[in-house]
């Protein structure tokens, strides 16, 4: 199939894990499918849910860190301000596969600034490529994250929403369980390879 | 067609402590205080988190451009800003999210035109561990330690000229930037109205000032913690401004480690600016403090005599060359 594959890469990146409300917040090994969902929707300028494209990725950082951070938690009209120590990732780099090759006049001219993660996670599209994948079995899968309960992954299990809808308050959609995937593995069904990488891409669709 | 200023920065930090991380719970003793610094693999990174860089921005824009600022109100715990982009530079510019009662409009957030990236080093460096002595009373001393190091910070910054000076009361997230009384405000102060997008647009001349200030502004960056101790100056050595057709951070890899050194890799410099000719809506304007990697002197002339786009100059010409800019782009 034709696809349009996009590399973007950053200095810093942190996912917030929906759960924790504690004084620590840990980042996702790998960024949800709503982040993902939301950066393609900056580069277009308006919403982009999975009805409009489906998409796939592998999500590479160099190692993590920890930063002291002021919050301030809202419930409802009260709220107060705190500092929690929040996890982030390095050098983070995500090489993102569209299956509508047309997008990419978003990401040539995205409408809004690049961000993955936090509003201080700055982002660069370094390539934009028109890309055939093959089909293959037997390929190393991974460094992404996947459908609950595919053959033979494993990892941290989350539910995480797939988007979110651009209401006030916006509201998460699509929430199911997904395997944080940080990591390759030997995948030995059938999927979606790009031959120059060497690894399978999985499209969530 | 969207409007960005994207900008680079270098910051020099000669023996530094700029953002400290406090204490942690497994020290060996509890007086200690690390610096802020990202760890890979053997090597460490210090930095400074992109909300203090903020913070350093806001007060420069407050003591030497005198902005108005929005005035914080406190209730309990929590402190909000008045939330009111017409009246206050800083709502405007560096956003706000406020809760408001139902009646009075619901909660209302604005997505910061400007960005700005953490302050990261380019090289690794592992920081100096020095000892210190509160001695001014009477008996013993009493000695804490702290940490400093000496490096070259990099930065990025981003300004979406699109929504500076422009507000939305559309019931869509990161678009509900006003309510009623906002609204009241905005009619009175006679701000252009669009109907059908609910969009308020300030006055051409108020955007430009904005804009302006924000980048004139860098050469006069104060800021950063262990002044008393050891007075950095924060003010960019080095910086690229452009502006641009869309929402990409261009500039994001021109500074590199080698051997030990940071480095502006001219060629990584050179073909950005090539391969992305068709974005640029403004020459790139290159500047650097004299003193700050003299050995770019060279390599920099050189590359402004073989291309009419690259300007280069001292940090305050730059910068001011390059607000020159700023009028004719926020034109419709």
């Amino acid at each position: 199939m034709k696809a349009l594959r996009v590399l973007i890469k950053g200095w810093v990146t942190s996912f917030r894990y929906p759960a924790f409300i504690s004084g620590f917040q840990p980042t996702l090994p790998v960024p949800p499918l709503s982040t993902i969902y939301g950066l393609i929707s900056a580069a277009k300028g308006e919403l982009v849910t999975p009805e409009d494209l489906s998409i796939g990725y592998v999500f590479k950082h160099d190692g993590k860190a920890v930063d002291l951070e002021t919050i301030y938690e809202l419930s409802g009209l009260k709220g107060k301000s705190n500092v929690i120590k929040r996890e982030f990732l390095v050098d983070p780099e995500i090489y993102l596969y569209l299956d509508d090759p047309e997008y990419k006049k978003y990401f040539e001219h995205p409408h809004y600034p690049i961000l993955l993660g936090r509003s201080t996670d700055l982002m660069n599209i370094t390539e934009i490529k028109e890309v055939e994948l093959a089909k293959k079995a037997n390929v190393k899968l991974g460094k992404t994250i996947l459908p609950f309960g595919l053959n033979g992954a494993y990892g941290t299990i989350q539910a995480l929403p797939t988007h979110f809808t651009d209401t006030i308050p916006r509201k998460a959609a699509g929430t199911k369980p997904f395997i944080l995937m940080n990591q390759f593995f030997d995948y030995s069904n059938e999927c979606c390879y790009d031959e120059e990488m060497d690894w399978g891409v999985w499209f969530h669709r | 067609m969207s409007k960005t200023i994207v900008g680079f920065m270098l910051v020099d930090a000669p023996h530094s402590a700029l953002n400290n991380a406090g204490a942690d719970a497994g020290e060996r003793t509890d007086n200690i205080v690390r610096v802020k610094a990202i760890q890979k693999g053997k090597k460490k990174y210090p930095y400074v988190s992109g909300q203090a860089l903020r913070y350093w921005w806001r007060d420069t824009l407050e003591q030497r451009f005198g902005w108005k600022m929005s005035p914080i109100s406190r209730e309990k715990k929590i402190a909000f800003t008045s939330a009111n982009p017409i009246d206050y530079d800083d709502d405007d510019v560096f956003g706000y999210m406020r809760a408001l009662k139902a009646k009075e409009g619901g909660t209302v957030t604005r997505v910061s035109p400007l960005k700005n990236s953490p302050l990261i080093s380019v090289i690794n460096q592992a920081p100096t561990q020095d000892f210190g002595v509160m001695a001014r009373h009477e008996g013993n001393p009493v000695p804490y330690e702290h940490e400093f190091y000496s490096t070259v910070l990099k930065g990025i910054f981003s300004v979406d000229l699109d929504s500076l000076g422009v507000f939305y009361s559309t019931e869509k997230t990161g678009y509900k930037n006003m309510h009623q009384k906002l609204e009241e405000i905005a009619e009175e102060r006679g701000l252009s109205h669009e109907k059908e997008s609910k969009k308020w647009t300030m006055p051409h001349d108020v955007r430009t000032r904005r804009a302006q200030d924000v980048i004139k502004s860098l050469p006069y960056l104060q800021g950063g913690a262990k002044l008393t101790s050891h007075l950095t100056d924060v003010s960019p050595k080095f910086i690229v401004l452009a502006a641009i057709d869309g929402g990409n951070h261009i500039f994001m890899n021109i500074a590199k480690e080698e051997d030990r050194e940071a480095i502006i890799d001219i060629e990584a410099l050179k073909e950005v600016i090539t391969e992305y000719d068709d974005s640029l809506l403004t020459d790139v304007y290159v500047g650097r403090r004299k003193g700050f990697m003299d050995e770019l002197e060279e390599p920099l002339t050189k590359l402004a005599g073989e291309n009419s786009k690259i300007h280069v100059g001292t940090i305050k010409e730059t910068v001011d060359q390059f607000s020159d800019k700023i009028p004719e782009l926020m034109k419709e």
